[in-house]
C-alpha cells in the first residue's frame, strides 16, 4: 500500500553528554533478578546498534554496561526511526497501517532514499534568554541535511546569528554540538539472535551530542579565588568568546526563574550579578523529516532531542518525570486515566510508589528538612514551629530530636504515631532519610500499601489523603522556602513551591485508595452492619469499630 | 522495528504517543536507546530542570500568542499576526478576533504593555472559573494585586500564581482573556479560544515552537545549577547521597555502607571511607562553582545505591531449589512465619537488655549513650520488620489456601537457620556480642532466612503443578521485599557489631547473662498477657483476611509500639533485672514449630 504520512519514533528523546567517543551502550529498566536487591529495580543491557564504517547497524548484546572509558563518560545518543502510515489513495486515516520506512517500501511507491531529507537544526538560546538580546544565541543557522543516501557523519556546528555585527562566537570558530548520521538500511537477516527485536532494515539516524565543553571568555580560563573561582571555568583552548559580545557582564533578567543560575564574574556578590560569559555545549535539537512524494507533494514530520546531563542513577526513575508532566499537559489524560481500573489500576499504584522509593533511596531527608521544614507563617519566616492548628500535644519522638514543632518533627499532627524517630548519631547521622526508606521500600509493595489504607479506613482516617499533597496545593503558611511534611516532603515544583503528583497522577491514586477503603469498609459493613446512624467523634467510633469488630471475630471461632 | 517491551515501562506513564493507530506497542522501547533517553529517566518539574524546562510549553498556551508569567502577571510578548491572518482567510479566527489580536500586536510592536488582566477557563482539578490577575501601575491607575495569592488550599481553591494557572488549563477547553493594553485604560478587549496542543498528532513537539525554546531557560552553564541547586528533586539521576565506592581490595567495616555526598569534591578512592553525609548542606564539601566544570566527570555513577566505577552487570542470583508441591510449600511458608517472629522476639529481648540512656554509667559517656541508643532504635525497628514479614507471609498462606481453610500460621519457630545455613535453637538473650554475630548469621545473603525465602521464590518463579494456578505476581513480589529487607537488616546488625564492639558487654548490658524472671513475676505476667492479647488479635485479624481483619492487626501492631503498650511492660521487666521473653499462649494455634523436615 502506498505511503501516506510518516512519524518518528521516538519523537523526544534525551541526548546525554559525555567526554568519550564511544557512545553508551542499550540497556531496559527491568525487575531486578538479585534476591538482596534494595530496590525492584534494575537495568539490564538490550541490544545496542553498533554503527558500522559504511553506516549500517551491527546488532550485539553486552554483557555489562561500561558508563565511562577511562575518565571520560560515555555519551547517550539516541537513534530515530522513521516509520510510514500505509493506506490506499483516499482511504481513511483510521484505517491505515503503520510500519518502518525500508528502502524495500520506498522502492514500492518508486521512491528512493535520494527523496528523503532530514533538516537538522540546534540551539542554544540560553544566554539569549538570560539578556533578551537574540544575538546570544548560538547554533547552526543553516539546517545541517541529510539525504537519505549519504551516510556519512555531520557536525552540528554552534556558531551566532550571521546578522549579529559583534558575535559572541568569533566567525572563525564555532563550539560543535554533536554529530548527526543518516544510517543505512540492510536487509533483515533471519535466525539471527536478534532478528525477533531489531530490523536493520529500518531507516533511522541518529544524533551524538557534544562533549560537555564550557566555554567562555578569556577570563573564564583563569582562577580568581577572590572572586569566589577556586578554578578555571573553561579551559584555555575554549576561552575565545568575545567579552564584548554582551553575555559577559550581563545580568539576569527576570524572564528566567531561578535567575542565580549562570556562572558569574563574582560569585561571592550577588548571585544574580555580572556573568562571566561562560556557555556550555548543550542544545536542543529540531529534526525534520521530507519525503518528496512528487513535486508537489512531500510528506513531512519532525522529531526532537534535547542534551543534558548524564543520568548518574540509571536505575532510579523520577515519581515525576517529564513525560508525566507532558501527560498532565494533554488533552487525553482524563481519557486514559478513565481506562486504568482494575488490577492495571493496582499495577500502576505499585509502580509509582516503586519510583517514590527509587527517588527517596538517594535523597537526603535530613538536610532538606533542616532546611525547609515549614517555619512559622511570613513575615516571620523564622525557623521556629508549624501553625499550632498542625501541631499535636505529645512529642513522640519524646525530645530525642529537634526542633519538634517543626514540619516531621515530633510533634507534627502529620506524622504517623507509630514511628518513633531517633536522634541523628555518629553512627546514625541520617535517621529520617533511612527511615524514608524503609518506609519507602514497604510501601513500594502494594500489599503493604493495601494494609497501611485499609487500617486507616477502619480507623476513620484517609492518611494517605491527608499526607499526599493534592496538585498545585499551597497552605497559608508555605512558600518557596518551606513546607509541611505532605508528600512529597520539601521538594520545589516548577515555580518553586511546594512539590506535588501530576493532576492525573494524583487522580488515579486517589481512585485506587477509595477503592480499596470502599473494599475494606464494604467487608465491615457486611459483617458488622451499622443499626443507626450516630454522631460519635473518630476516636469514639474507631474504637468501638474494633471493639465490635473483636468480639464478632471471637463469637465466630 | 522497535525493540522490546520493558516491564518497567508503562502504558499510562508514556508520554508523546501517537494519537491515531494501535497503542499496543505504546511500551516498546527502541532497538538500541538505553532507557537515559526516554522522558520518563527526565525529571519533570523544572526549577529550571536538567532536560528541558516544560514552563516554556505555557509561553504558547492560547493560540497565535506568546505569553510570560512573571510572578502574577501575565504579559503578551509577541503575536504571530502572519498565523491569525492566515486563519482569518481561511475562517478559522473571527473578523472580530482578527482585529483584538491586531490591535495587541501593534502595542506590542510599539513596546506598549500588553497584560491579561483575567483569565476564564477549565483549569483542571481545580474545575472552572475566572479570577482577575495583576497588573502593573500604569496610566494613571494603581497597580492590581489580582486575585491570587500564591497559596491554594481549602474548597474552592484559585491556582497560587500566573503560571500554575495556564499550568492547569485543560487542552482543547475554551478559556477566554481579557486585556489590559497600557494607554487603553478603558478598553478591555477579550479573545476566547481552546487552549492550545503542545504536541501534534505524531507526539511530536508542535511546529510553533522554535529549536531551543524549550530549553531556554536551563542553567548557563548545567553545571552552575548541578552543584547547588535548592530544589531537591533531583536525586534520581543526580544523587544527594549514596554509599562510596568500595576499595579495590575490598571494603573492611562497616563504615562503607553509610551515605556520602555524591558530589564531594575529594573523590579519592582509598582504603578509608569519604566522611558520612549529616543533616546539613553537603555543600562546603561538594565541588564548587567552576571547579565542577573541570571535574564533572569524575562523578560516579550509582546503582543499587552504591558507586560504581567499572562496568555494572546486574548480576542476577543462582535461584534455589523449587519446593515439590503446594502441600510443602504451604509447609514452608508456615515455618517462614514461624521464624519471623521468633527472631521478632530474639531482637526484643535484646533491645530491652540494653541499659537505658539514664543510666549512671552510661549518661557520662557520650559515644557509650548514642551506641545504645541506636542499637536499641534498630533492634527494635527490624523486630517490627519482622512482624511485618509474618503478616506478608500469612496474606500469601491464605491466598494458597482453598476458601475457608486457612489458618493464621502464628507459631513460633523453635529452631531458626543460623550460619551457613546450619539451624539453631531459639535463645532469648541479651544483646551479647554473641547474640549480635548470631543475628547477622540469621540474616546473612544467601543463608539464614534468606536460603528459606530463596527456596520458597524459586517455587513461585517455577511453580510445580499444583502451585502454578496459584502463583501470582503479588506473591512473588511479597517474598522478594521480604528477601530485599534482609539486606537491610543484615547490613543494620554488621553496623551494630561495631557499634558495640568497643565496649564491654557489662558496660552496655543491664546485665551480660540475665535470668528469666520467676514463676509468678507479677511484671513478667502482665507483659505476657499483653503479649498473647496482641497475638490474639493477629490472629483473628488474619482469620478475616486483608480488610476485615485490619483493626486487630492495627491493634496488634500498636500495642507493641505505642507509648503505654507492651514497650512499656517489657520495660519493667527488663528493669527489674530480667530477661524480656515471651511464653506462647496456650493453644495449638501458638505452640512452638519445628522446621519442614
Amino acid at each position: 500500500m502506498p505511503i501516506q504520512a510518516l512519524f518518528i519514533t521516538p519523537s523526544f528523546a534525551v541526548a546525554r553528554l559525555g567526554g568519550s567517543t564511544t557512545p553508551l551502550h542499550s540497556y531496559d529498566w527491568v525487575d531486578s533478578e538479585r534476591l538482596r536487591s534494595e530496590s525492584e529495580t534494575d537495568i539490564a543491557p538490550s541490544w545496542t546498534l553498533a554503527v558500522q564504517p559504511d553506516g549500517s547497524v551491527a546488532p550485539f548484546l553486552p554483557t555489562s554496561i561500561a558508563f565511562r572509558d577511562g575518565d571520560l563518560i560515555r555519551p547517550v545518543a539516541p537513534f530515530f526511526e522513521v516509520w510510514a502510515r500505509l493506506g490506499e489513495s483516499g482511504s481513511a486515516p483510521a484505517t491505515w497501517t503503520e510500519a518502518p520506512l525500508t528502502t524495500a517500501l520506498l522502492a514500492a511507491d518508486g521512491l528512493s532514499l535520494a527523496s528523503l531529507r532530514v533538516a537538522v537544526t540546534a540551539r542554544n538560546l540560553k544566554a539569549a534568554r538570560r539578556t533578551g538580546d537574540p544575538a546570544h544565541a548560538f547554533g547552526n543557522w543553516q539546517a545541517v541535511m541529510l539525504l537519505g543516501n549519504d551516510f556519512t557523519a555531520r557536525m552540528v556546528e554552534g556558531r551566532c546569528p550571521p546578522s549579529v555585527t559583534v558575535p559572541m562566537i568569533p566567525t572563525n570558530r564555532n563550539i560543535p554540538l554533536g554529530t548527526v548520521q543518516m544510517l543505512r538500511s540492510t536487509p533483515q537477516l533471519a535466525g539471527q539472535p536478534w532478528s525477533g527485536s531489531v530490523r536493520t532494515d529500518t531507516i533511522r539516524f541518529r544524533y551524538t551530542p557534544g562533549r560537555g565543553q564550557f566555554y567562555g571568555p578569556p577570563e573564564a580560563a583563569s582562577a580568581q579565588p577572590t572572586l569566589g573561582r577556586p578554578a578555571p571555568a573553561v579551559p584555555s583552548a575554549n576561552a575565545f568568546l568575545d567579552p564584548a559580545a554582551g553575555w559577559r557582564g550581563a545580568s539576569t533578567g527576570n524572564l528566567v526563574q531561578p535567575g542565580d543560575t549562570y556562572d558569574l564574574i563574582n560569585q561571592n556578590g550577588d548571585t544574580d550579578g555580572p556573568s562571566l560569559g561562560v556557555v556550555d555545549d548543550t542544545c536542543e535539537v529540531h529534526f525534520d523529516v521530507t519525503l518528496q512524494i512528487s513535486g508537489e507533494r512531500a510528506l513531512k514530520t519532525r522529531a526532537i532531542a534535547f542534551v543534558a546531563p548524564p543520568d548518574f542513577a540509571p536505575d532510579r526513575r523520577p515519581f515525576l518525570s517529564v513525560a508525566d508532566e507532558i501527560n498532565d499537559r494533554d488533552g487525553t489524560a482524563a481519557a486514559r486515566n478513565a481506562g486504568l481500573t482494575g488490577a492495571a489500576l493496582a499495577g500502576w499504584v505499585e509502580d509509582l510508589f516503586e519510583r517514590i522509593y527509587e527517588t527517596v533511596s538517594l535523597f537526603n531527608v535530613d538536610d532538606y528538612r533542616s532546611r525547609r521544614a515549614a517555619v512559622r507563617p511570613p513575615p516571620d519566616f523564622v525557623p521556629a514551629s508549624l501553625p499550632e492548628a498542625k501541631l499535636q500535644a505529645i512529642d513522640i519522638d519524646q525530645g530525642v530530636r529537634s526542633a519538634p514543632d517543626r514540619a516531621m518533627g515530633g510533634r507534627d499532627a502529620l506524622r504517623s504515631q507509630v514511628y518513633r524517630l531517633p536522634a541523628a548519631t555518629n553512627d546514625d547521622p541520617l535517621p529520617l532519610s533511612q527511615h524514608a526508606r524503609m518506609r519507602h521500600r514497604a510501601l513500594a509493595d502494594i500489599q503493604n500499601l493495601v494494609a497501611l489504607v485499609a487500617q486507616d479506613a477502619l480507623a476513620g482516617r484517609n492518611r494517605v489523603a491527608e499526607i499526599v499533597r493534592a496538585p498545585f496545593e499551597v497552605e497559608s503558611f508555605e512558600n518557596a522556602i518551606a513546607s509541611s511534611m505532605r508528600m512529597p516532603p520539601f521538594m520545589r515544583q516548577s515555580n518553586a513551591l511546594p512539590l506535588t503528583l501530576a493532576a492525573w497522577q494524583y487522580e488515579l491514586l486517589m481512585r485506587w485508595v477509595d477503592e480499596t477503603r470502599a473494599l475494606t469498609i464494604a467487608g465491615l459493613t457486611a459483617a458488622l452492619p451499622e443499626r443507626a446512624a450516630r454522631t460519635l467523634s473518630t476516636s469514639a467510633r474507631s474504637r468501638r469499630r474494633a471493639v465490635l469488630a473483636r468480639i464478632d471475630a471471637v463469637a465466630r471461632q | 522495528m522497535s525493540g522490546s517491551n520493558s516491564a518497567k515501562i508503562v502504558a499510562r506513564n508514556v508520554a508523546a504517543f501517537r494519537r491515531f493507530g494501535d497503542q499496543s506497542g505504546i511500551t516498546q522501547v527502541i532497538a538500541g536507546n538505553p532507557a537515559a533517553t526516554r522522558l520518563e529517566s527526565g525529571v519533570g518539574n523544572c526549577f529550571p530542570g536538567l532536560e528541558c524546562d516544560l514552563r516554556n510549553l505555557e509561553r504558547r498556551f492560547f493560540p497565535f500568542l506568546e505569553a510570560e508569567a512573571i510572578g502574577n502577571l501575565l504579559l503578551i510578548v509577541a503575536i504571530d499576526m502572519d498565523a491569525v491572518e492566515r486563519g482569518g482567510a481561511a475562517g478559522s479566527v473571527t473578523p472580530a478576533d482578527v482585529a483584538v489580536y491586531r490591535t495587541l500586536a501593534d502595542d506590542v510592536a510599539a513596546s506598549r504593555f500588553v497584560f491579561v488582566s483575567r483569565m476564564a477557563g477549565s483549569f483542571g482539578p481545580l474545575g472552572q472559573m475566572a479570577f482577575d490577575l495583576a497588573l502593573i501601575a500604569m496610566d494613571g491607575e494603581a497597580e492590581v494585586q489580582g486575585d491570587l495569592s500564591d497559596t491554594s488550599s481549602g474548597v474552592g481553591r484559585r491556582p497560587s500564581d500566573a503560571w500554575t494557572a495556564i499550568r492547569l488549563l485543560t487542552e482543547g477547553i475554551d478559556v477566554t482573556l481579557t486585556f489590559r493594553r497600557q494607554g487603553a485604560a478603558g478598553a478591555r478587549p477579550t479573545l476566547t479560544a481552546p487552549r492550545a496542543r503542545y504536541l501534534d498528532d505524531n507526539g511530536a513537539l508542535a511546529a510553533v515552537f522554535l529549536p531551543g525554546e524549550l530549553t531556554q531557560s536551563l542553567c548557563s552553564p548545567w553545571t552552575h545549577d548541578f552543584r547547588d541547586c535548592g530544589c531537591f528533586y533531583w536525586a534520581s539521576n543526580h544523587p544527594d547521597i549514596a554509599q562510596p565506592v568500595l576499595p579495590s581490595g575490598g571494603a573492611t567495616g562497616q563504615s562503607w555502607q553509610r551515605d556520602v555526598p555524591w558530589e564531594r569534591s575529594a573523590r579519592v578512592v582509598g582504603i578509608q571511607p569519604p566522611e558520612p553525609a549529616t543533616d546539613t548542606s553537603s555543600q562546603p564539601v561538594e565541588m564548587r562553582h567552576y571547579e565542577i566544570n573541570n571535574r564533572w566527570q569524575e562523578l560516579h555513577f550509582v546503582l543499587g545505591r552504591r558507586e560504581i566505577v567499572a562496568p555494572y552487570a546486574s548480576g542476577a542470583t543462582a535461584p534455589g531449589a523449587p519446593l515439590q508441591n503446594l502441600n510443602t510449600l504451604i509447609e514452608h511458608l508456615r515455618y517462614a512465619a514461624g521464624v519471623e517472629l521468633a527472631v521478632a522476639q530474639e531482637y526484643l529481648c535484646a533491645a530491652y537488655s540494653l541499659k537505658p540512656i539514664t543510666d549512671p554509667g552510661v549518661a557520662g559517656n557520650a559515644a557509650l549513650r548514642d551506641d545504645i541508643r541506636a542499637s536499641r532504635a534498630e533492634l527494635m525497628r527490624i523486630a517490627i520488620g519482622e512482624m511485618r514479614h509474618t503478616r506478608a507471609v500469612n496474606d500469601i498462606i491464605r491466598g494458597m489456601m482453598p476458601p475457608g481453610t486457612f489458618e493464621p500460621a502464628l507459631r513460633v519457630a523453635s529452631r531458626v537457620p543460623g550460619a551457613a545455613g546450619q539451624m539453631r535453637d531459639v535463645s532469648m538473650r541479651a544483646a551479647t556480642k554473641a547474640a549480635v554475630k548470631d543475628f547477622i548469621d540469621v540474616e546473612a545473603p544467601s543463608a539464614g532466612v534468606d536460603g528459606l525465602y530463596s527456596r520458597i521464590l524459586a517455587t513461585l518463579v517455577a511453580p510445580p503443578a499444583d502451585v502454578a494456578p496459584l502463583a501470582t505476581d503479588e506473591w512473588r513480589e511479597a517474598i522478594r521485599s521480604i528477601i530485599a529487607e534482609g539486606e537491610d537488616h543484615f547490613q543494620t546488625f554488621l553496623d551494630m557489631q561495631e557499634w558495640l564492639q568497643e565496649h564491654a558487654e557489662a558496660a552496655y548490658l543491664r546485665s551480660v547473662a540475665p535470668a528469666r524472671p520467676p514463676a509468678g513475676h507479677a511484671a513478667h505476667l502482665e507483659l505476657q498477657t499483653a503479649y498473647g492479647g496482641m497475638l490474639e488479635s493477629l490472629r483473628d485479624g488474619y482469620r478475616k483476611g486483608r480488610f476485615l481483619g485490619a483493626t486487630e492487626i492495627n491493634a496488634a501492631r500498636t500495642s507493641m509500639v505505642m507509648p503505654g503498650g507492651i514497650d512499656v511492660l517489657a520495660d519493667a521487666v527488663a528493669g527489674q533485672g530480667f530477661l524480656v521473653v515471651f511464653d506462647p499462649p496456650a493453644g495449638a494455634d501458638f505452640a512452638p514449630l519445628d522446621p519442614p523436615a
